[in-house]
């Protein structure tokens, strides 16, 4: 199955597709749109900086007050909570939000916030030449439990002490130390090994938002009738997922970022809110009218 | 077995044992925390390295920690010399995971203050009270011997390092140590 993906994508490559610029109706700009919205993401770190006592934001993308809201990231949150062996409320109350957010629209935190998969995404945006089709795996998912155990054990917060995204949040909000070589050597990795290989092979904030956004409401589907198999959408996607399959680790490693919807020539790709029926079994139902 | 759950232990391993050599120690940073920080190993355990308490506070006095702390990366803490607390509790009540809490200023112990008896002008003869007229905790946490010398009463003292900040003897004669 993988190796018919890459075949398709290195044919849709070589044809000269890819370019993005088509998309359904009223998804054209949605790469437009999520490019502001990261690059806004990013910026508002910097904000306290030079606007002390806004009303609007506050902190870095481990924890942040976002109008008043207190927002804390879901991994961090459980790894404080376990190296501390003690439950703050209004911490754990704090990260409710992005695991709602997360259980119902999938992984938005990587495909429109997270700052250190927007410089993955603009670096890679120098590149012509499509990079290796490395793909998802179970990776994640594993290091997020050895994350959580080492908590446990050495009573530190292992991961958030590590995470390359607070070290690139702390850098734009407080400047860089020595540290960000870890954040410039994920980018190279992203020029010269493949697209996102932290965010498939390692990144267990993902892997813990992957877990929150199994049963989501918000997928990718892809209209198979109207698909002629050209391979855009896999192209398109940076998480290497097998668009359009119900499969878990298709589901979990998607970050409902949208660009296959706008890479593909044939308006295949839609988001779709899914209805849950009371015998449970699932009912599609586009978003986007294909017809249009 | 798989080869990604080789990897994921590998990985998973090494940060393991570099973070365990770390932990014996973990407790003695020698940095000078926030006000109403919680002690330091529980500190390390529970701050997030979000850096709010640094965002929020009005003396811009905390910094936050780069790579060259170690352990502490991430994490808030003070230069007096280069920017002083003046205990406001503003990033106690900003703190989202209790690593700091509000505190009464009285309850306060970031460190304690210690004079250079050496460098400090008063004690060498000349006319100096400023470390005594600036403590918040006027004429209690620094007391002067014989209506001259500035003494540090270790009782009163919270360690906010505004003596050292204000110290016109340079460096400081009269300096904030960590840990209590
Ligand atoms: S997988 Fe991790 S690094 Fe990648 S976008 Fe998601 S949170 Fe960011
Ligand atoms: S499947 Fe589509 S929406 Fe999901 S990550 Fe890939 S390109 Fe983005
Ligand atoms: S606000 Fe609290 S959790 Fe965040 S960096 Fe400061 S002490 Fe740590
Ligand atoms: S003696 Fe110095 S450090 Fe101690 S409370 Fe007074 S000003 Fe602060």
């Amino acid at each position: 199955m993988r190796r018919l993906r890459d075949l398709r994508v290195r044919m849709y490559c070589q044809s000269g597709g890819g370019n993005g610029e088509s998309g359904a109706v009223g998804l054209r700009n949605l790469r437009l749109w999520r490019r502001v919205v990261q690059l806004t993401a990013a910026g508002l770190m910097t904000a306290p900086g030079w606007w002390p006592d806004n009303p609007v934001w506050l902190g870095t993308y481990i924890s942040s007050r976002f109008c008043g809201i207190a927002l804390t990231d879901p991994l961090a949150a459980l790894e404080v909570a376990i190296a501390g062996k003690a439950v703050v409320w209004p911490l754990l109350w704090s990260a409710v939000p992005l695991i709602l957010a997360a259980a119902v629209l999938g992984r938005i935190f990587c495909g429109w916030i997270c700052p250190l998969n927007t410089a993955f995404e603009i670096a890679g945006s120098f590149r012509r030449k499509p990079q290796r089709a490395l793909a998802g795996n179970w990776q994640p998912y594993w290091l997020l439990g050895g994350f959580l155990t080492a908590s446990a054990l050495i009573g530190l917060p292992v991961f958030t002490l590590i995470s390359p995204i607070g070290i690139l949040s702390r850098t734009i909000a407080f400047g860089a130390g020595f540290e960000a070589v870890f954040v410039v050597f994920l980018v190279c990795l992203e020029l010269w090994y493949s697209r996102k290989a932290w965010c498939k092979k390692v990144c267990p904030v993902g892997a813990l938002y992957g877990l929150l956004s199994r049963f989501r409401r918000c997928r990718i589907s892809l209209d198979t009738a109207r698909c002629t198999r050209c391979g855009a959408c896999y192209a398109a996607c940076g998480m290497g997922v097998d668009i359009g399959s119900p499969g878990k680790l298709a589901v979990m490693n998607c970050s409902n970022c949208g660009d296959c919807i706008a890479a593909c020539p044939e308006h295949a790709v839609s988001y779709q809110w899914i209805k849950r029926r009371k015998g449970g079994a699932a009912k599609h139902e586009p978003f986007e009218s294909h017809s249009r | 077995m798989e080869r990604g759950v080789k990897a994921a232990l590998f990985i998973g391993g090494i940060v393991a044992l570099a973070l365990g050599g770390f932990s014996g120690r973990k407790a003695k940073s020698g940095l000078i925390r926030p006000p109403g920080a919680v002690d330091e190993a529980l500190f390390l355990s529970t701050c997030l390295r979000c850096g709010q308490c640094a965002q929020v506070c009005p003396q811009k006095a905390i910094r936050i920690g780069y790579g060259d702390k170690g352990i502490s990366l991430g994490t808030p803490y003070i230069e007096p010399r280069q920017a002083a607390c003046n205990l406001c509790m503003d990033c106690a009540r900003v703190c989202p995971s209790r690593a700091l809490r509000e505190t009464a200023k009285e309850n306060v112990r970031m460190g304690l203050a210690e004079i250079n008896q050496d460098a400090c002008l008063a004690w060498q003869g000349d006319e100096c009270k400023i470390c005594y007229t600036s403590c918040p905790f006027f004429n209690r946490a620094i007391q002067l011997e014989d209506h001259k010398r500035p003494v540090v009463n270790r009782n009163v003292c919270a360690g906010c390092g505004i003596c050292e900040y204000v110290c016109i003897a340079s460096p400081a004669a009269v300096t904030v140590k960590a840990g209590r």
